[in-house]
């Protein structure tokens, strides 16, 4: 099971590049695509669900293209698309009832699979509820049931996260990382947090380019000795915020302490810390930018 | 895959979505109170200064006349938002990413459409066993003569109709205020095309079989004045009444009807093939500012499924 992006662009009117020049080679684990918005992720995550046709390049679905023939992998694919809403007065039941027969299951075995989708989502007790009613993390859960309807071996999830309270949050990486096994999931978000915990392989994305492909702890690896920390009066932050990547700040009592991304130490006092994988995001980001004095690159 | 239950599937959903809704029975109320105006006389149909008797076949053919009338307009606006509705949601995303054809999915709209008008016909029909009753000038219910107009009149304009509220989706220029009007002036023309004399061919409606058959039953030539007004209190007299059994349903009326169904089942394919199957590339700027502009790749003609 592997699934290649080769050189793959989208170009709009106006030339306007989405996407430019990106290849990718997938094999089964979680794949977190991180980058802000406008990074050109959606529109990547519509082109290997086959909503939309890149413009240049091609996509392979174990070695066969999937421009030319796209329903060998739609047979396999689950997709949750961004902002992904529901018809409020359907139930949770009838909507996967829905969704099932479009992808092909047949009404006994879709009823036991919706049953069981909707157990592993925690969504049974309301299965006969009208979906209006449900909130977002409710929804998102039954996104992911129908995404999940055809036991894909694909799964695309487009920023689930966006919008869900922290508990639903944490919930949903939760059930994201159950839900990896033998398959190959591409996890969309511009939260670093969301992938950390169960992304295998991470890609950057930034103005519609691939800056970083690679394992987690290859990028931690690649920013190890850079992240410092120094505590400094508020009052000094905003001159330090110029000249250096700041990965966070907090303020404590004995001032602000301010993680700084940088390749030598920003100032005399500065502790060494260990690098997250928010820093090595930044620092990917800032380096493909114009990139502030002292920037690992 | 099994190309009916997904088309079943689909126009349940749909049509499940739409029928719970308080518009529908908003816009199902109109029609029932419009088919009320009919029956106590407040809407009128004329011949001259003669009408019929408030028999089956009156009843129904008024009644259908009143529906195909009200519901291929109110109709029309109440359907007109199954494709949008997908692309809000982004549920069309989902299912532009299955093996989901065009063609059944426009087949499935506009089926669900049909399902949703046509309903309300059923209930108009049904309510017009009752309006016959509360009329009281021949309590004798003819079934087949009373609900033949529905069925064969009315029927076919649902149809049509569905089929374009899917047609206007489909045409990026189409989806918005500007179909909305368009439609109307459609709407209206369609209906005057209706009682064109020796052009039964236009006769959607079949106001003009109506017409032919209702003259021929009064004894009155041809040019007889045919009037189908809201009676604002203008009428001082009352009409001397006829007795109208109802259209002989020929051959040639019935494959003209059926016709209608082909007519709109053309205009599906139609649909289909202008669909751009939830692409944002092709030509449909979506709500979200990151959501990418149209590309110049649109191609209609282009049915092959991607």
């Amino acid at each position: 099971m592997n699934l290649l992006i080769d050189s793959v662009g989208k170009q709009y009117r106006g030339n306007v590049w989405g996407l430019q020049n990106i290849s990718l080679r997938l094999r089964p684990g979680v794949l977190g695509l991180l980058g802000p918005n406008g990074a050109g992720k959606s529109t990547l995550m519509r082109i290997l669900a086959t909503v939309t046709r890149p413009t240049r390049g091609r996509v392979l679905w174990n070695d066969a293209d999937v421009l030319s023939s796209p329903d060998p992998l739609r047979m396999v694919l689950g997709y949750l698309p961004q902002d992904f809403g529901i018809y409020p007065h359907l139930t949770a039941f009838e909507f996967l009832e829905y969704l099932a027969a479009v992808k092909g299951l047949e009404s006994s075995s879709a009823r036991r699979r919706i049953d069981e989708l909707l157990s592993v989502v925690n969504l049974t007790d309301v299965r006969d509820r009208p979906l209006g009613g449900f909130s977002g993390g409710m929804r998102q859960r039954v996104g992911i049931a129908q995404a999940l309807l055809n036991n894909p071996q694909l799964l695309i999830v487009d920023e689930p996260t966006a919008g869900l309270d922290p508990e639903e949050r944490v919930r949903f990486r939760n059930l994201l990382s159950e839900l990896s096994g033998e398959r190959i999931v591409i996890l969309s978000t511009h939260i670093v947090s969301d992938v950390e915990a169960v992304a295998t392989d991470i890609a950057i994305l930034d103005h519609g380019r691939l800056l970083a492909h690679d394992s987690p702890e290859s990028l931690l690896a690649a920013i190890s000795g850079k992240v410092w920390e120094i505590v400094v009066p508020s009052a000094a932050l905003p001159a330090i915020q110029q000249q250096h990547l700041i990965a966070s700040t907090a303020h404590r009592s004995d001032g602000v302490h301010v993680q700084i991304v940088s390749s030598s130490p920003p100032m005399p006092q500065a502790q060494p810390l260990e690098p997250t994988l928010e820093d090595a995001y930044l620092a990917s980001i800032a380096s493909s930018r114009t990139a502030p004095v002292g920037v690992a690159s | 895959m099994n190309t009916p239950r997904v088309v079943f599937a689909s126009a349940r959903a749909d049509f499940l979505e739409r029928i719970r809704r308080y518009s529908f029975l908003f816009t199902l109320g109109l029609a029932l109170y419009f088919g009320y105006l009919a029956t106590v006389g407040r809407i009128t149909l004329r011949l001259n200064d003669t009408r019929g008797v408030y028999n089956s076949a009156w009843v129904g053919a008024l009644l259908t006349i009143v529906g195909s009338t009200f519901i291929s307009l109110a109709g029309f606006y109440f359907v007109k938002n199954t494709i949008q509705r997908d692309r809000e949601t982004r549920v069309g995303e989902i299912l532009a990413s299955t093996s989901l054809s065009k063609l059944l999915y426009i087949l499935s709209k506009v089926l669900s459409n049909f399902a949703v008008l046509s309903l309300m016909i059923v209930i108009l029909a049904l309510s017009a066993i009752v309006m016959q009753l509360v009329r009281g000038e021949d309590t004798h219910i003819q079934l087949w003569r009373l609900l033949a107009p529905f069925l064969l009149l009315a029927v076919p304009v649902m149809a049509v109709v569905a089929a374009v509220a899917v047609l206007f989706e489909t045409v990026p220029f189409l989806r918005g205020g500007f179909g909305n009007v368009a439609y109307f002036f459609l709407w209206a023309f369609a209906l005057s095309l209706s009682v064109i004399p020796h052009f039964p061919a236009s006769d959607l409606a079949g106001i003009g079989l109506v017409k032919d058959s209702t003259i021929a039953a009064a004894h009155l030539s041809e040019n007889t004045g045919f009037s189908f007004s809201l009676d604002a209190g203008q009428f001082s007299t009352a009409p001397a009444t006829f007795r109208w059994d109802g259209i002989s349903w020929t051959w040639q009326i019935l494959l003209a009807r059926i016709l209608w169904l082909g007519v709109a089942l053309a205009i599906s394919l139609l649909a289909a093939l202008l669909f751009d199957r939830f692409d944002p590339a092709r030509g449909y700027r979506s709500r979200s500012p990151r959501s990418t502009p149209a590309s110049s790749q649109f191609s209609p003609l282009r049915f092959v499924c991607y």
